[in-house]
């Protein structure tokens, strides 16, 4: 008696607990597996693969321009930018043969074990859309723009502060010039006051074709690429390669070149080359401070 | 008396019936709302990886080789477009490698509902994007129907099972009452049918024994022997006449309960000497056959008891009823033994009592007289 009960109720509970358990397993995709682990890169041994930080691609591709014209082997390919952290993390998997960087090692990149080589300096300016009717801002301005409380420049022409995203070491140099300057654009970002762009190609872009418009900017990609922007004073200071080496100007970064050391052989001649007058010609005429000297044990 | 016990066929029938039913109660909707938001969950991630997805392909197209290197950018431009927002990120290579994000400290979460997007950029298979949604509000929400549902299960579980349980424990009362009038009234039948069959064999037997010896008296003259054996006759007809009136009192049906305690009362006074005090409610009306019988028999056994070993001199009957209750109570002004022995007398009293779904107590009164009370119930069926 009792146990026909028992199997009665056996049946739609035995039921119930697998039409469940395949419902439960059926909504949601399987979990990532682990990563595979990472290989060595090597996608051209017959080219030398260059790339990172925005602030010195336009640089490194006239380099390269420089050294193809002299027949110089292997022959140097310059990547789109990828960022310093970008060109770090290539550069450390053989992704590049060098990598570009305008902002100093983080620790946990120093800790990858790659040689690291100076490369002179980049000048950071305020960069402006040709219609910006003024010569130069003030910092109190600057500050003033960040902040949202300056909309228009004296005439009336709105003005559109252009932002890059918080990882651009273009705002360090930035920060070193104009006290409270990173906390206005913390604020800004948090607020989503102004635009931001991630890649300076986008910010050369977004320069160009917005009236009104300024901005952190590679002096460097504004000389070697020609772009048609306005390029304003801080605090009456014009920018200029003179400027900079003599401290008047304080906006630069120091630029360096990352590379595995089992890649450094490859690179040497095109090393060498960098480190020649002739480079040191092209980084002024660039709109850059070449290197003071090669380092000690570079190739 | 009853074959089985219905309460304990009920449970068992019942009760695993009931569990299921409040079982079934407590999970349906709570899975329900589970697997349906889990999907909603699992939708909404597989949408935002699409999404994600579809940014990435930009990157790809636009740096073929080196954008697994730039994808905190990615990240961040997501971000601060407000389309990441997901506990969990994962983007993997054509090779599988996992691609670094710096997304920052991932905040701890206790279970994950992810939703996948393949990535198809220049014309081959180039990455693979996870995103794993927080799985933490579904499973607080199941917990909280849950606990509704746990305490509506619970109350139907107890009003399914109670209510009938009760119907049950009272129609096995009732069945148990019945079946005890049952027994008294075929018992009441047999004793009955004994009385009539000795007022009718051996009581006309004797009856006629008695003529003839008048008839054989009339014939030789009246003499010592005669007489002596009249008057034995006499004897053996009083008491065959005393039995069978006490087998079935007659009293009873024609008179009803109260007026036949009372002549009850009267007759035995006047045969023993014994004082009967009563104080019967005259108002109690009819009451079923089988308690009016257990009550007179009661009175009759008791105070043939008062008679036989209290040495009294006073006996009191109370009989009243108070609501669904009849009260029996008799005592005297003996002596009771500390400890009765036991004859048949009190238990059977203790017996009809029983049957009819009554109680009863024996006390020895400070005056050391014994006071026996009855509770019967007279519910009406
Ligand atoms: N009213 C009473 N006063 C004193 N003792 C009593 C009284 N009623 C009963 N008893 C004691 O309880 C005992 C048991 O009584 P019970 O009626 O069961 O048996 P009984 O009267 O001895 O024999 P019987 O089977 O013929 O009734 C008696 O023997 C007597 O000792
Ligand atoms: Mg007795």
């Amino acid at each position: 008696m009792s146990g026909q009960g028992g199997g009665f109720l056996q049946v739609p509970g035995g039921l119930a607990v697998t039409l469940a358990a395949v419902l439960l397993g059926c909504a949601g995709d399987p979990p990532p597996p682990p990563s595979a682990p990472a290989r060595v890169q090597n996608p051209d041994p017959s080219a030398l693969h260059v790339g990172g930080s925005g602030a010195m691609t336009p640089l490194a591709m006239r380099l390269a321009e420089a050294w193809a014209a002299r027949g110089g082997q292997p022959a140097v390919v310059v990547a789109e930018s990828i960022g310093t952290g970008g060109g770090v993390r290539a550069a450390a998997d053989g992704a590049l043969d060098l990598g570009l960087a305008s902002r100093p090692l983080t620790p946990e990149e120093l800790r990858l074990g790659l040689t690291v080589l100076p490369a002179g300096r980049d000048v950071v300016v305020l960069a402006a859309h040709p219609s910006v009717p003024v010569e130069g801002l003030s910092s109190n301005e600057l500050l003033a723009l960040h902040r949202g409380q300056m909309r228009h420049f004296p005439d009336g022409t709105p003005a559109v502060l252009l932002l890059r995203d918080r990882a651009e070491s273009a705002n360090r140099a930035l920060d070193l010039a104009v006290p409270g300057i990173r906390q206005a654009r913390e604020e800004a970002y948090r607020e989503r006051r102004h635009r931001v762009l991630y890649h300076d190609s986008a910010m050369a872009e977004a320069l160009r074709a917005t009236r009104g418009a300024l901005g952190v900017f590679p002096l460097g990609a504004i000389v070697s690429l020609r772009l048609p922007l306005r390029i304003l004073a801080l605090d009456g200071v014009q920018p200029s390669l003179e400027n900079v080496e003599s401290g008047r100007w304080r906006m630069s970064r120091q630029l360096l070149l990352v590379a595995r050391p089992d890649r450094l052989p490859r690179a040497a001649a095109f090393l060498r080359f960098l480190y020649s007058a002739e480079a040191a010609q092209l980084y002024r005429a660039s709109g850059y401070l070449p290197p003071a000297a090669p380092p000690e044990g570079a190739p | 008396m009853i074959p089985f016990d219905l309460s304990r066929w009920f449970r068992r029938r019942m009760l695993p019936l009931v569990i299921a039913a409040a079982g079934i109660l407590l999970v349906a909707a709570p899975l329900s709302y589970h697997l349906a938001k889990r999907r909603e969950l699992w939708q909404e991630a597989r949408a935002r990886a699409v999404h994600v997805g579809a940014a990435l392909r930009g990157e790809i197209e636009l740096r073929p080789l080196l954008w697994r290197y730039d994808m905190p950018k990615l990240t961040e431009r997501l971000a601060a477009e407000g389309l990441l927002g997901v506990p969990r990120l994962v983007i993997h290579d054509a090779d599988g490698v996992a691609v670094p994000l710096d997304v920052g400290p991932e905040r701890p979460v206790r279970g994950l509902i992810w939703g996948r997007a393949e990535v198809v950029a220049l014309g081959r298979h180039a990455a693979t994007v996870w995103v794993g949604a927080d799985a933490a509000p579904l499973w607080h929400g199941t917990a909280v129907l849950a606990a509704v549902f746990a305490v509506l299960a619970v109350s139907l579980g107890a009003v399914l099972y109670l209510l009938p349980m009760r119907a049950i424990g009272t129609a096995q009362r009732r069945i148990r009452v019945l079946l005890g009038q049952l027994a008294l009234t075929l018992q009441e039948e047999d004793r009955r049918r004994i009385a009539r069959d000795l007022h009718d064999g051996a009581g006309q037997a004797l009856t006629a024994a008695r003529l003839r010896l008048l008839a054989l008296e009339r014939r030789v003259g009246p003499g010592e022997e005669i007489a002596d054996l009249a008057r034995l006759l006499d004897e053996a007809i009083a008491e065959l006449r005393r039995s069978a009136y006490a087998l079935a009192p007659p009293a009873l049906e024609e008179l009803g309960l109260v007026r036949a305690l009372e002549r009850h009362c009267e007759a035995f006074a006047t045969a023993t000497g014994l004082q009967v005090q009563r104080e019967i409610d005259p108002h109690l009306g009819r009451l079923p056959p089988t308690v009016e019988t257990a009550c007179y028999r009661i009175v009759q056994e008791a105070l043939s008891n008062i008679v036989r070993h209290a040495g009294a001199r006073r006996a009191w009957v109370r009989l009243a009823r108070d609501s669904n209750w009849l009260r029996l109570s008799i005592h005297d002004d003996g002596r009771a033994p500390p400890a009765p022995a036991e004859g048949q007398g009190l238990p059977g009293i203790r017996e009809r009592a029983r049957l009819l779904g009554g109680t009863t107590s024996l006390t020895i009164l400070p005056g050391q007289g014994l006071r026996l009370e009855v509770r019967l119930p007279v519910e009406p069926l």
